[in-house]
């Protein structure tokens, strides 16, 4: 009897020291792995003889389906129809974990060829300071209408190091038939927001649909209010690289705009619990009137989970003005690109692949015409006529710029300083802490990251 | 007698509503209870027959209208629900018999043999319990890339056994502790070996604790997600929190499909907590002596 159990129980342990240290062979035709086999094709079977090259794409869109996923999906395989050498295998995580991974990626210095790259010093930098990412020569992408200075967040002094996708701007959305039947005007300024807000709420309707529990839109917010309040978006960047603080007087009376405003009731009641499909679902389900978010939620117009009312009624404007400030003055950036690991084993097929995704004919009138997002190239050639009013609108606001804020404060530091803002709006809302606290603690975390940058 | 048969005539009557009182409020809270613990899953189908833009909306439950039964065919052809399935069953099952058939060993060696270090072993796998998960992603991503293990079964099995071993030795261990010795000593003196002990009156008996850490470890290992993302990529090896991820899109995600994905993984794990309630139960029921 024991005998019996004996060899069964060793046969086990045999069994998984072997699984354990062969691996596993089957692995090897596994998509998804990360071995590049390069078989020469000796035999006249093609007359292009070209190497097998495997790259491998790592992207923050796991839908495949719909909106940039499906774009980006569509390209590649597009690519591979067309260098039938080339097999592109794609991972996709959504943000959270795909920085986590990414950062697994790094320390083993085994990113993949290609992978999606935030231009915002709080992802990209570590890559950048490791010199993990493989530096591209401009004049390969120098002919494909890229908007000016959109390189800038993927270079370091003069070297780019990523090549960007989409031109985002943060857009007030509103619903027309709300404010028509309501007898309420468009605000103009951001005292008219605060009537408007009042005006609404009299009638029962949430003002302005915002996903506060995210973070990431309040300090996007802020930046608004301060350049109405100073009268530039100089203001941020002087106060976290230059010469100026947050401490100074005019952040401490944009944060106490900011909260008059907040208790002026602007948001719907419970903002700050509201994640990205809340607020949005509350917009689109008709229950608020305005809607505070970016410009690639262009297809709300188009998106069938919402009902007809509403999706022939939707429109965007500039966020309100003060009297410091123009229409043009837009918080606008750009944010995700792509970027080449230097540990690739193809560079050059990866470049030429970037290449490929970036001609106009492929990105930018594909991404646009599907009303996906914005390039961050030109796109007037693709203009079809056929936009909806809701693009239309989109394309008077990207054409009204006339000075732009450039990456976020928020993504413009650290990671640490990401984190410290974010959580100090959601502090100040809840009267955690004074405006004047607000502005302390802020200078406090952007003078952690002078001394870490020098 | 006399007295007895007046006192019922008398008692009986009074008695019988008093009782019937207090069962229906008996079982009024136990409904109760009932709906509460249910209530999650109605919810989950609920949702899962909704469009996206129906969500978060003030009602808690939403009558669907029409009933978006394309949710579910999103979920077996975009989602990929079945292959991912197949993995899921095998990644766990494999764990959760390896786990169990572990910890049983170790603890019988820990609890009925006398060797030295004996306590300090079992103090070294307890401390495993203590081990967050995030701690060990990168080391075992090296290790694992090292030997080549990335993207295969064992990659998710070993370590998903690894954490689940100590808190199921510890459960053992305590429930081992409770079997009298004289069972064993008596099947020692029958001639029966170590192997025969464990066979025949271990593990019958430890059954209820092998049923309650079972369950505990099928449903973390059906439901990992970290450790999944970190050692697979490649679609062969996926499980089935990927096919959730599936609908996510850059803002916002197709929430109505990744319920129906929800609803199909919650369903093994109800079945699985059904036959082993059981289980539990008939062990705690059943006297050690067979």
């Amino acid at each position: 009897m024991m005998k019996k159990w004996l060899v069964m129980f060793g046969v086990l342990i045999l069994t998984l020291a072997l699984v354990a240290c062969s691996g596993d062979d089957s692995k090897d035709e596994a998509e998804g792995t990360k071995k590049s086999e390069e078989t020469k094709t000796g035999e006249d079977t093609e007359k292009g003889t070209a190497e097998k090259v495997t790259l491998s794409f790592f992207t923050a869109q796991p839908d495949r389906t719909t909106g940039m996923g499906a774009i980006e999906q569509q390209i590649i395989d597009a690519y591979m129809d067309a260098n039938p050498n080339v097999t592109i295998e794609v991972e996709a995580l959504q943000d959270e974990p795909y920085k986590d991974k990414i950062k697994i990626y790094s320390s083993v210095n085994d990113l993949p060829d290609i992978l999606h790259t935030w231009g915002q010093p709080s992802f990209i930098d570590p890559l950048l300071n490791n010199g993990l990412l493989h530096e591209l020569n401009p004049e390969d992408f120098a002919d494909l209408g890229f908007i000016e200075g959109s390189m800038s967040g993927f270079s370091k002094g003069d070297s780019v190091y990523g090549i960007p996708k989409n031109t985002d701007f943060l857009v007030l959305y509103y619903n027309k038939r709300l404010f028509e039947e309501n007898g309420v005007e468009l605000p103009k300024t951001q005292e008219d927001l605060v009537d408007v807000s009042k005006k609404l709420r009299e009638k029962g309707i949430s003002p302005i649909a915002i996903n506060g529990m995210d973070g990431w839109t309040l300090p996007m917010w802020f930046e608004y209010v301060l350049q109405r309040e100073a009268g530039s978006f100089d203001v941020m960047d002087d106060a976290l690289h230059g010469n100026a603080s947050f401490a100074d007087d005019v952040v401490v009376a944009a944060a106490t705009t900011m909260k008059e405003m907040v208790d002026a009731g602007i948001f719907a009641d419970g903002y700050l619990t509201a994640d990205y499909g809340t607020a949005a679902n509350l917009f689109g389900q008709e229950g608020a009137a305005m809607y505070l978010m970016g410009s690639w939620e262009m297809s709300l117009s188009q998106n069938e989970d919402y009902p007809e009312s509403f999706r022939q009624n939707v429109g965007v404007m500039n966020y309100p003005i003060s009297d410091k400030s123009e229409v043009g003055d837009v918080l606008i950036y750009h944010g995700g690109g792509y970027s080449i690991a230097e540990n690739s084993e193809h560079k050059e097929v990866a470049v030429d692949f970037l290449k490929f995704f970036f001609q106009p004919e492929n990105w930018v009138k594909l991404v646009w015409q599907s009303g996906a997002a914005t390039p961050a190239q030109s796109f007037d050639k693709y203009l079809t006529g056929e936009e909806s009013s809701l693009q239309k609108e989109i394309i008077d606001i990207f054409n009204s710029v006339t000075s732009s804020s450039g990456t976020p404060v928020l993504d413009d530091a650290t990671a640490e300083f990401k984190e410290t803002i974010m959580n100090l709006h959601q502090e100040l809302f809840t009267g955690g802490i004074t405006p004047q606290e607000f502005s302390v603690k802020l200078a406090e975390a952007a003078d952690k990251v002078k001394q870490a940058g020098e | 007698m006399v007295e007895e048969t007046h006192q019922n005539q008398i008692n009986i009557p009074k008695k019988r509503p008093l009782r019937s009182v207090g069962k229906v409020i008996l079982y009024a809270i136990m409904a109760l209870i009932g709906i509460v613990q249910i209530f999650p899953l109605i919810w989950l189908f609920d949702y899962s027959l909704l469009k996206s833009g129906d969500f978060f909306g003030n009602a808690i439950l939403q009558i669907p209208n029409p009933p978006q039964w394309e949710n579910y065919i999103s979920a077996f052809t975009q989602g990929k629900v079945l292959p991912y399935f197949i993995n899921s069953a095998l990644v766990t099952f494999v764990s959760v018999v390896l786990t169990a058939v572990v910890s049983v060993l170790l603890a019988y060696a820990i609890t009925r043999m006398k060797w030295r270090l004996s306590a300090l072993v079992a103090n070294i796998i307890l401390i495993g319990m203590m081990i967050p998960i995030h701690a060990t992603l990168l080391p075992n991503f090296i290790i694992f890339h090292k030997i080549d293990l990335l993207n295969s079964y064992w990659a998710l099995i070993l370590p998903y056994t690894a954490f689940n071993i100590p808190i199921s030795m510890f459960i053992i261990t305590g429930f081992m502790q409770t079997i009298p010795r004289s069972i064993e000593e008596a099947a020692v003196i029958d001639g029966s070996s170590i192997f025969g002990i464990l066979r025949h009156i271990i593990f019958p008996l430890t059954k209820p604790a092998i049923a309650t850490i079972s369950v505990v470890n099928f449903i973390n290992c059906w439901n990992e997600f970290i450790m999944a993302y970190t050692f697979i990529t490649a679609d062969k090896y996926k499980t089935l929190p990927f096919s959730i991820i599936q609908f996510t899109g850059q803002y916002s995600s197709n929430y109505g499909a990744q319920f129906a994905v929800m609803s199909l993984i919650a369903i093994p794990s109800i079945i699985i907590y059904l036959i082993f309630t059981d289980e539990i139960n008939k062990g705690l029921m059943a006297g050690s002596i067979k």
